[in-house]
């Protein structure tokens, strides 16, 4: 078990890469470090790996810091963003060096590294050198290299990032299954949010610095901490429509500026709303949440087409509603064109409420759960 | 890009323009051949004449009255130890300038300012120096008095250093850290990190500062001239030698430079392949 | 803005051949992704329509006009690059201007049509900082400001979007597509992304290999792939695909596979009998499901199951094949555990079994 305590990092007076991050690594865990670029993912997993010393706070293993122990000593395995491939060495030689290094013998040495260039289909490359291969191939020699030895903890920096969408599919399933076949703790950093809800048995949401939640992906999902994590989690992201409360009896409905009703919720779900004047209060829907409005559908709200998306198995239209934009799924068939007016129905009493961008209720009952 | 459909009068125009350049560098080394193997005869005669017995007269006055393979011992000796000198302080120093940053910059700057000193300014207080230390027991020990190899060999190894740490350390910096990073993390401590990952990957770095610390060490003349007299004498202090006071020698001259010039030949030409591979570097990073 | 119109388009670059002879046309105002992996050509076609490469053979034509001989200036095309390099010394308004000043415009016009830009792209207020301290977006919106301010008549987009997280990346594609819809430009964008290609563009054109595979509209390139790349290309999760038997049936034709039998539907039976034996059937994920009846049932071992939240992907061995399908979030299968899975045979493709290796050859 990892855990960091309050790391802060600092780069130079005035960068600051980390705010006082609390974060524990279970053992047998797949962490995924979700957030833009820059957030500071990559230097949290070198913090871990005793690359980079954090500015102030304490890193433990089992309880005891290894502030002090030096990279060589920690036992992490790390694929880098960058690849960090030996362009003097052969492909072969690259995956051979973690193995090497530690001595093993010569026949295991080949036994390994051919078993995971053949998951990673990189078998026919052995022989080549890094700067012969493509960005996609460096990659997976890049993650085999990490991969290919026993480790404490396996530190991988976006390490499908640049592999094509079929090829990421595929070796994102076959690393899940490694994993949990080794019983592996791993970390794993990425800025898509399917990988990241795929990938982790728990997602640490990061974003300039700060950790914004940490929970397992249907937590981030269902109930973001706050409108970051409501946007950032989820594909397509999560919309908003600006509102205000408006109290009737035992239920709170919420309104648009035009007076468009949006919600309505009991009371009690929403006791934690503040009562603050010029507070900014939203209703967060998911696109699959929401759908265009079939004839007799109370309750809809009328917006305007202002563009189509086609994924292919679905569209996802954005219609614009008062200030606001607002993604919903349509089925690949359906007719609908650029400048439509549409109705949208919502689902009244289940929606997502952020006051001043802070989760206030997820009153939407969790699919699955 | 080479354009398959340009027109003949472009390829002519190409290849002509080639040949001038050609020309211009491979003439003078072609004449001194040329003239190497020219009977006395036929050497200033003008115009020159093409068609001549070769000979190997030149050659056998260079070498046989003249000596001129003590000199060349003499360079080899002084510019080999100079230039591995040169490359393993070089290495270690730029090394710690491209990863550690030591100084800011300034103390680089520093270094390499010491470079804009024309050679001649330095020459007097060089002579004084090597002059006084190679009066005492110390400097006969070592051999850097006036007209000793060790005066020559520090001499140069100063002059090629602050050029050598400037170029090795943009070679140091084009190395990625991570790379450095991933082998620790395999378990390497920080010398075998120094000696499995990042010498080989500065090889062809190292291997052209090397190449341009000998040539330079080669062909010096000012400080071979004024800090040796005979037992330390260098190759192109040889050549000058051949200018007497009878008039300037002008065939074994010829001689004597095609000599001096082939070990350097076979070298860059041995060390081609390392040579483009270090000035290319940033294109095959992995 | 102008219609454009290539006609057995040749590419080389010495001995080597990166475009075959392509014929496309695209209309004024119209929105063309060019997807295919990388190496497949897009970028020296698009490249060539810029002018920024020589055509080997074939033409190009703007509204008609043949432009092989026009030099990259003086097409009026704009190029936007992946990174968005501004000059740094100068300021967002003169980095707007940067064009127009090098093409000789005079004063007042240049303040009118920058202004003009700046307001359709919200910098009004930014045109008196220098670049240093904009946010990435502004940043990106400055850098297609001054790649759209002379009014180009063709608009070229090289992959600007491909290394942005989930969120930007929708926030950049609905603001490209705004563009387009403000601005009616012709536009072509060049991807590997198949996502950004069908969700961007009026038409895509899908290329391999120096060829265009096929140009059609998202629904169609999705629905009815011409052929097995294409088919493997387009769609996330990838399709799956599964050699198979092709066998007549009374009244029609069916596929085998692994000792089953599948009757084909009837827009399938012109294609089965060109193939004959042996064919390569291919099924989308969201056309495959855990447990409910069809006539093409086959056991499988989950591999693993992926919660997307919305939707789960459950990767299945089928003997030596693995099948990827879509099902809803209350469908979890465990690792290991044996589930029915069933094609739904309305939503089957078939392809000859020699387009195969085209299949494989999409690894990066």
């Amino acid at each position: 078990m990892y855990e960091l305590k309050s790391v802060h990092k600092r780069y130079g007076l005035a960068k600051v890469a980390l705010r006082k991050i609390e974060l524990t690594v279970q053992d047998r865990e797949f962490l995924v470090i979700y957030g833009p670029a820059g957030a500071g993912k990559s230097t949290l997993l070198n913090i871990l790996a005793g690359i980079t010393r954090p500015t102030s706070g304490d890193v433990l293993r089992n309880g005891v810091s290894i502030l002090r122990v030096p990279p060589e000593k920690r036992d992490a395995a790390m694929a880098f963003e960058n690849y960090a491939l030996y362009s003097h060495l052969s492909v072969g030689e690259n995956l051979a060096f973690p193995l090497k290094a530690r001595g093993l013998g010569r026949a295991e040495v080949e036994e390994r590294v051919s078993r995971i260039s053949g998951i990673l289909g990189i078998s026919h490359l052995l022989e080549r050198r890094p700067g012969f291969l493509s960005g996609g191939q460096r990659q997976r020699v890049a993650l085999g290299r990490a991969i290919i030895r026993p480790a404490d903890i396996y530190l991988l920096d976006e390490p499908v990032g640049h592999l094509d969408a079929k090829l990421r599919h595929k070796i994102r399933a076959e690393l899940k299954a490694l994993a949990e076949d080794l019983s592996a703790t791993v970390v794993f950093t990425t800025t898509s949010s399917r990988e990241a809800l795929a990938l982790g048995d728990r997602v640490a949401v990061l974003n300039a610095g700060k950790l914004e939640q940490i929970g397992v992906p249907a937590d981030l999902y269902h109930r973001p901490a706050n409108a970051f994590v409501a946007s950032f989690v989820g594909d397509p992201p999560m919309s908003f429509i600006s509102v205000e409360p408006r109290r009737q009896g035992d239920r709170v409905e919420f309104v648009t500026a035009d007076g468009m009703p949006v919600a309505a919720l009991a009371a009690e779900a929403v006791s934690n709303l503040r009562e603050e004047a010029g507070s900014k209060i939203q209703v967060g829907f998911r696109s699959n949440e929401v759908r265009i409005a079939e004839e007799g559908d109370s309750n809809a709200l009328r917006g305007r087409v202002d563009v189509i998306e086609n994924l292919g198995y679905m569209k996802i239209a954005l219609v614009g509603i008062g200030g606001d934009q607002v993604s919903v799924s349509v089925p690949a068939g359906t007719r609908l064109g650029v400048g439509e007016t549409v109705a949208i129905a919502f689902p009244r009493d289940a929606v997502h409420l952020f006051q001043n961008a802070r989760a206030v209720t997820h009153a939407v009952p969790s699919p699955g759960v | 890009m080479l354009q398959r459909d340009s027109s003949f009068a472009r390829e002519a125009l190409r290849y002509g323009l080639i040949v001038l350049v050609l020309g211009f560098i491979v003439f003078p080394i072609a004449w001194m051949i040329i003239t190497s193997f020219k009977p006395p005869e036929d050497v200033m005669v003008s115009p020159p004449r093409f068609l001549f017995t070769p000979t190997l007269e030149n050659y056998v006055h260079a070498i046989y009255d003249k000596n001129f393979l003590f000199y060349i011992k003499n360079t080899l000796f002084i510019s080999v130890t100079s230039t591995v000198i040169v490359i393993i302080a070089g290495s270690l120093a730029a090394y710690s300038f491209a990863r550690y940053n030591v100084g800011d910059g300034h103390l680089l700057f520093f270094i390499l300012s010491t470079k804009m000193f024309p050679a001649i300014a330095v020459i007097l207080p060089y002579f004084l120096i090597f002059r006084d230390v190679g009066k005492t027991g110390v400097g006969r020990f070592l051999g850097i008095g006036l007209d000793q190899p060790g005066a020559l060999i520090i001499s140069y190894t100063v002059f090629n250093l602050p050029f050598a740490i400037w170029l090795l350390v943009s070679f140091f910096q084009d190395i990625p850290r991570e790379l450095e990073h991933s082998a620790r993390l395999d378990g390497l401590s920080r010398l075998q990190v120094l000696a499995k990952v990042v010498c080989p990957l500065a090889a062809p770095g190292i291997a052209v500062t090397g190449v341009f610390t000998l040539i330079f060490s080669w062909n010096e003349f000012l400080f071979a001239y004024i800090l040796t007299r005979k037992v330390a004498s260098t190759v192109t202090v040889g050549v000058e030698s051949f200018f007497t006071l009878q008039g300037i020698l002008w065939g074994p001259v010829a001689a004597a430079a095609t000599i001096s010039v082939l070990p350097m030949l076979v070298f860059v030409l041995a060390m081609q392949r390392y040579m483009v591979r270090g000035l290319t570097f940033g294109a095959v990073r992995g | 803005m102008a219609s454009i119109k290539a006609e057995r388009l040749v590419k080389r670059y010495g001995a080597v051949q990166a475009v075959h002879g392509i014929d496309f046309e695209i209309a004024d105002g119209e929105f063309v992704a060019i997807l295919g992996p990388s190496g497949c050509g897009k970028s020296s076609t698009m490249r060539m329509i810029a002018g920024l490469e020589k055509i080997s053979e074939g033409s190009i034509y703007f509204d008609g006009k043949r432009v092989n001989d026009v030099r990259a200036r003086d097409r009026n095309v704009a190029m936007s690059f992946e990174s968005y390099a501004l000059y740094p010394t100068i300021s967002i308004y003169e980095n707007i201007a940067f064009p127009l000043r090098s093409a000789n415009v005079d004063n007042r016009e240049i303040d009118r049509q920058v202004r003009d830009i700046a307001e359709k792209m919200e910098l009004t207020s930014l045109l008196d900082l220098k670049p240093k301290g904009l946010s990435s977006g502004q940043a990106q919106r400055v850098g297609l400001a001054r790649a759209l301010v002379r009014n180009p008549a063709v608009f070229l987009l090289d992959e600007p979007i491909s290394h942005l997280d989930t969120r930007q990346r929708y926030r950049m594609r609905r603001f490209i597509k705004s563009l387009h819809q403000k601005f009616n430009y012709t536009m072509i964008y060049v991807t590997h992304d198949q996502e950004e290609a069908l969700a961007l563009a009026d038409r895509v054109m899908v290329m391999s290999d120096g060829e265009i595979q096929q140009m059609a509209v998202p629904d169609e390139v999705y629905a009815r792939p011409k052929n097995a790349f294409v088919a493997g290309f387009v769609g996330e999760p990838p399709i799956n695909f599964f050699d198979c038997g092709v066998v007549a049936e009374p009244g029609g034709w069916a596929i085998e596979f692994q000792g089953r039998r599948l009757v084909l539907p009837e827009r399938l039976h012109a294609t089965a009998q060109q193939i004959g034996a042996g064919g390569l059937a291919a099924i989308r994920p969201h056309f495959l499901s855990i447990g409910e009846e069809s006539p093409l049932r086959l056991d499988g071992k989950v591999f693993i199951t992926e919660e997307l939240q919305d939707q789960n992907l459950v990767m299945v061995d089928v003997g030596d094949i693995r099948f990827t399908l879509v099902a809803h979030p209350s469908v979890m299968p465990k690792r290991g555990e044996i589930v029915p899975v069933s094609i739904d045979p309305a939503h089957l493709l078939l392809f000859p079994r020699s387009q195969a290796d085209k299949v494989g050859s999409i690894a990066a």
